[in-house]
């Protein structure tokens, strides 16, 4: 009679964990439809999709109103005749405030440990990240200021992205902002007159904004199957100079993996 | 049954700010005392970006509607629906966050965030 009631319990056991395993692949299956739509829906309108990739196009098929077209004109003859966009850089401003803000929110936040918390830390490997982060080498900053995270936090795993601020003697204080794009399902639409491949070959973009009022920052975007990387360095003036500084140190950093 | 995709720009501004300190960070989350929502999110610092939420009900592999925000100006880009889920009634909506930015010849497809609870577990707070 034990036998028989083991045999049975073993049964029963069986078959929940078949009903379970199914329910588990019937959510995996409901949820790729549900990605599959969403990821079509958005074809269709033109936008970058969810590991669409790395599109370049011209801009008369780049997907932005007429206004929006011929202010990119503008920009880029701009950037011709004077090597920089002149308008105001909220970007620079940040960054050329770093040593105090940065300070202060060091200090501010210290003992919150907590792994999802946005604020700075000391070092990037101080923060719960969902990948390897790339280290900047000691040979591009002479200051390493600090690490926050960027994106979003996935369960169980951590950050999905990740800023990093570091002062460079050649030009000023820098971001290397970091998404990882398997983790993000990232993908980009990019208007080729805007497009080099200044690092180590890889679809670029180098653009400088700036005036005198806000300073100039220097941004190199690159990007590739496994990180969109955002490179942006602050200077209270204008030089072509400090625009290839950034470009060599994206490269560096690029080399880095 | 009838298939129907309400489009709806909202804004909303909640009374207490959370938002990535340093850095972009962006969000959804479900179930939440009434709503479902998609944000992204930079404290103090305005991008152009653009969030679409959608937000499929328990069961459903298309969404019942989508929450667009339109591109805008901004620090905090929500894509919000109100008294849509509430969880003390047994509501079970999935949310799909689809995050964009935009900037000098470039458009970017950030991120896709998913959420079927409310729960805090990625900064929301912060």
């Amino acid at each position: 009679m034990v036998g028989l009631r083991g045999f049975k319990m073993k049964k029963s056991i069986i078959f929940i964990s078949i009903l379970a395993l199914n329910a588990c692949y019937a959510d995996e299956a409901l949820d790729a439809k549900r990605a599959a739509w969403s990821k079509h829906y958005l074809e269709q309108q033109g936008l970058p999709a969810p590991d669409g990739g790395v599109k370049i196009v011209s801009v008369e098929k780049f997907n932005a109103r007429e206004a929006e077209k011929t202010n990119l004109m503008k920009v880029r003859k701009d950037i011709k005749k004077y090597g920089y966009s002149p308008r105001e850089s909220e970007s620079a401003r940040q960054l050329l405030a770093l040593d105090v803000t940065a300070v202060r929110d060091l200090k501010a936040h210290a003992n919150d440990l907590s792994p999802m918390q946005t604020h700075l830390r000391k070092r990037i490997n101080d923060l719960r990240l969902a990948y390897i982060p790339t280290l900047i080498p000691s040979s591009i900053f002479d200051k390493y200021i600090g690490a926050a995270p960027a994106m979003t936090y996935n369960k169980e795993q951590g950050w999905t992205g990740s800023v990093q601020f570091f002062h460079n003697k050649s030009i000023g204080n820098c971001s290397l902002t970091e998404k990882n794009v398997p983790l993000n399902h990232s993908s980009a639409i990019l208007e080729k007159d805007f497009v080099s491949y200044d690092v180590n070959n890889k679809v670029t973009i180098v653009e400088v904004i700036g005036k005198k009022t806000s300073g100039f920052s220097y941004t190199v975007e690159w990007y590739d199957n496994n990180f969109f990387r955002t490179l942006e360095c602050a200077n209270e003036n204008y030089s072509q100079s400090y625009t290839t500084n950034a470009i060599e140190i994206a490269k560096t950093i690029d080399n880095q993996g | 049954m009838k298939k129907g995709f309400l489009f709806l720009s909202i804004l909303f501004l909640s009374v207490n700010a959370h938002a990535g300190a340093w850095a972009v960070t962006v969000h959804s989350r479900a179930n939440c005392a009434g709503f479902n929502e998609s944000i992204t999110w930079h404290a103090g610092h305005s991008y152009y970006w653009r969030v679409e939420s959608h937000h499929f009900p328990y069961g459903w592999s298309h969404p019942a509607h989508i929450v667009n925000t339109g591109k805008q100006y901004t620090w905090r880009a929500a894509a919000y629906h109100l008294n849509e889920a509430y969880a003390n009634r047994g509501d079970k909506w999935f949310v799909r966050g689809y995050h964009f930015y935009y900037v000098d010849g470039r458009q970017i497809f950030d991120q896709v965030t998913e959420a079927n609870d409310c729960n805090i577990y990625d900064g929301w707070w912060d």
